[in-house]
């Protein structure tokens, strides 16, 4: 539509007036302040995701457990970024990567960051981690690092776009949900019907791994 | 699709809908639900009215300079690939959207919720050019195979019980596709909507969703869900048109985390809803997924007219719903009462300004200005100071009826003239006191039909408040 842009502004301007007075500006982007991690997991339990925390290098020992604790096929699609986590230690895992689809019943994703504020993943799309995958598949297991877990939401948009934005950059607070039927609260109505977190602790070095 | 003309049947639809028995057994679950919620997730939240301020001051930043920040917006959008598309009325923007589908042969459309393709008739328009739209929200998907109109912004289908819901999916879903679900509880219900939506999701050759803000310093549409059906919405298909108006553009990202912190305590009573999404431009080369093509269209459709009035502060509004959630006329109508895409206090607010007062007039009078609205709001918006403006309006437009003006000319008379105003008014209330009798009520009363008619009248007390503040100074 040819001059609707214009004409739109214009408008905009008339009625704003000449001087519109300055409103505060903008508060300042927040350094990442580091979060308070049993927080995180106390909220993302609250919010209906399973929490378990775990060593860095446990992964595929923790899906291929929840996957059984659940009845659940030992088949998961992993999003690529997640590839080097030694899934070959579990053989009895059958595990593909790339990107989701509807034969896909569990996926494990990565997220960039945590937010003890409200108990969020910070889901950041790219060629190796797919949004795909957290929504398609019935079932999510997402793994987030302790350290990366912010304060606060202002911290986590700060640090989850510098220095380039990704293309999707998704928050997440629990599993699936409505209450559009007579108010009562649903799981599972298109997204995951079950959010698992891993939230992993480095690995000392040299020293054994172990569970916390 | 609402036309409009429905908003000026305020008074015949509300009388039906207090006679709807499946919309008020709905609508008595409001107290248990949405308010409860809301209550509780206050309660547990110590820095909410601080965080109200923040979300005012960030909404008021962006109306103070929103054609720099729009003019940002646009910039950065193309910056990622994006590309901004204006228009000033529904029909413009029904015919950009109608056109990037048409250039691209698209012949089937995922919808996520958006109040502003209602707002424009989208669905019916698209459908008439032969593109089939599919609702994805479990709400819009309802009352799309009801054949009917949202009745609240966040909740479509909330006039609905779970019996009318099973009987919609009887009617309509495909048994040997969609399994056999026993539609017993709301749990069996959903499951079979997403078992039956699934396949629709990747069928799609387009995702139009809405905004809960845009974000100018990034360029970026935010979308904010439970169910996940904007997310499949906008990353499956191919292309993806953002459809917002303008006074959705906030500053930047830390704007919108103020009012993050505020819209799902206020809308659902959740601390933060499942999803929360920022989308900037299409994938990128090395992405796997995501669309190709990512189109904003910017809506005026009257906002820019609002600037400047005594009614702007509704551009606050960031669509939560705890208005109509609190408000004891939505609570006893429902929203198909009235007529039009917004119901409910905010409905009341805004409907006149984008319909005209003369379509809308009865909206702002459906309040008792009891103020819950604005003490729920969580923008602060002075919702019964709007009804006031728009009564005010109606009335220098000579819009109400004879009877009203005659009322309050006769009124306005006494009340100038105070002296006049306590005698008769005393002497009145004397009258009526004594008149009562011993069951300090009355049956009926001349000139208080409207009253008497549904409820009994209280009797006075005998004597005014200026009488009773005297006698005790």
């Amino acid at each position: 539509m040819s001059g609707a842009r214009e004409r739109i502004l214009t408008r905009v301007r008339e009625r704003l007036g000449s001087a519109p007075e300055e409103p505060a500006p903008s508060p300042e982007p927040r350094e990442a302040r580091s979060g308070d991690v049993g927080e995180f997991c106390r909220r993302l339990q609250a919010a209906g995701a399973s929490v378990e925390r775990i060593a860095e290098d446990a992964v595929p020992q923790a899906v291929a457990r929840y996957l059984a604790e659940r009845n659940l096929a030992a088949r998961v699609k992993v999003s690529p970024a997640l590839a080097n986590l030694g899934w070959a230690e579990e053989p009895l895992l059958e595990t593909a990567f790339g990107v989701a689809d509807l034969a896909d019943a569990a996926a494990v994703m990565p997220a960039a960051l945590g937010v003890s504020e409200t108990g969020s993943l910070v889901h950041a799309s790219a060629g190796d981690n797919p949004t795909t995958n957290h929504f398609l598949p019935d079932h999510a297991i997402a793994v987030v690092a302790e350290e990366t877990v912010c304060a606060d939401l202002e911290a986590a948009f700060s640090a989850a776009t510098g220095p380039a934005i990704p293309r999707a950059i998704c928050l997440i607070t629990g599993p699936s949900r409505t209450g559009d039927i007579e108010q009562r609260i649903e799981l599972g109505a298109h997204g995951p019907r079950s959010l698992h977190v891993l939230v992993t602790a480095p690995v000392p070095e040299r020293g054994p791994a172990s569970a916390t | 699709m609402m036309d409009g003309a429905a908003a000026a049947r305020f008074p015949e639809a509300s009388a039906r809908a207090l006679g709807d028995e499946n919309l008020q057994a709905a609508l008595r679950l409001l107290g248990e639900g949405f308010q409860a919620r809301r209550t509780d997730a206050v309660e547990r939240f110590a820095g909410f009215e601080d965080a109200r301020d923040a979300a005012v001051a960030a909404k008021t930043r962006t109306l103070r300079n929103l054609d720099r920040h729009l003019e940002t917006f646009e910039a950065r959008c193309r910056e990622h690939g994006g590309v901004v598309h204006w228009a000033e009325t529904p029909a413009d923007a029904r015919q950009i959207v109608l056109e990037l589908l048409t250039d691209r042969g698209v012949r089937a459309l995922s919808k996520g919720k958006t109040m502003v393709a209602e707002e424009i008739g989208l669905n019916g328009f698209l459908e008439a050019n032969g593109i089939e739209v599919i609702e994805t929200d479990l709400g819009e998907y309802i009352i799309q195979l009801a054949e009917e109109a949202p009745s609240h912004i966040i909740v479509p289908a909330i006039h609905k019980t779970m019996p009318q819901v099973a009987d919609l999916f009887r009617q309509h879903h495909d048994q040997a596709k969609a399994g056999s679900f026993p539609r017993r509880t709301p749990a069996d219900l959903v499951a079979e909507a997403r078992a039956v939506l699934r396949r629709r999701f990747l069928e799609a050759d387009a995702g139009l969703t809405g905004a809960n803000f845009l974000v100018a310093e990034t360029g970026s549409s935010v979308i904010v869900t439970n169910e996940g059906n904007g997310d499949l919405t906008q990353t499956l298909p191919q292309l993806h048109i953002v459809l917002a108006t303008i006074e959705k553009v906030v500053p930047t990202l830390a704007d919108g985390a103020a009012i993050l912190r505020v819209l799902a305590r206020s809308a659902t009573g959740q601390d933060m809803s499942a999803y929360t999404t920022v989308s900037t431009g299409p994938r990128r080369p090395s992405d796997v997924d995501g669309p190709a093509e990512y189109h904003v269209v910017l809506l005026d459709n009257g906002r820019s007219r609002l600037l400047g009035t005594p009614a702007e502060e509704v551009l606050r509004c960031i669509r939560c719903g705890a208005c109509m959630n609190h408000c004891p006329v939505y609570g006893a109508v429902g929203g198909h009462a009235y007529g039009w895409v917004y119901p409910g206090p905010i409905g009341a607010a805004l409907t006149p300004a984008l319909l005209g007062v003369g379509a809308a007039r009865h909206l702002p009078n459906a309040s008792s200005l009891c103020g819950r609205c604005e003490e729920v709001c969580p923008m602060r918006i002075p919702l019964p100071k709007i009804f006031r403006y728009w009564r005010e309006q109606e009335h220098a437009a000579r819009l109400n009826s004879e009877r009203m003006r005659l009322g309050l000319a006769l009124w306005g008379w006494f009340a100038a003239r105070p002296r006049l105003y306590r005698l008769a008014t005393g002497v009145a209330m004397r009258v009526l006191s004594r008149l009562a009798g011993r069951s300090r009520r009355f049956r009926s009363l001349v000139l208080a039909s409207g009253w008497t008619r549904s409820r009994d009248l209280p009797a006075p007390a005998g004597r005014t408040f200026l009488n009773s503040w005297k006698r005790r100074s």
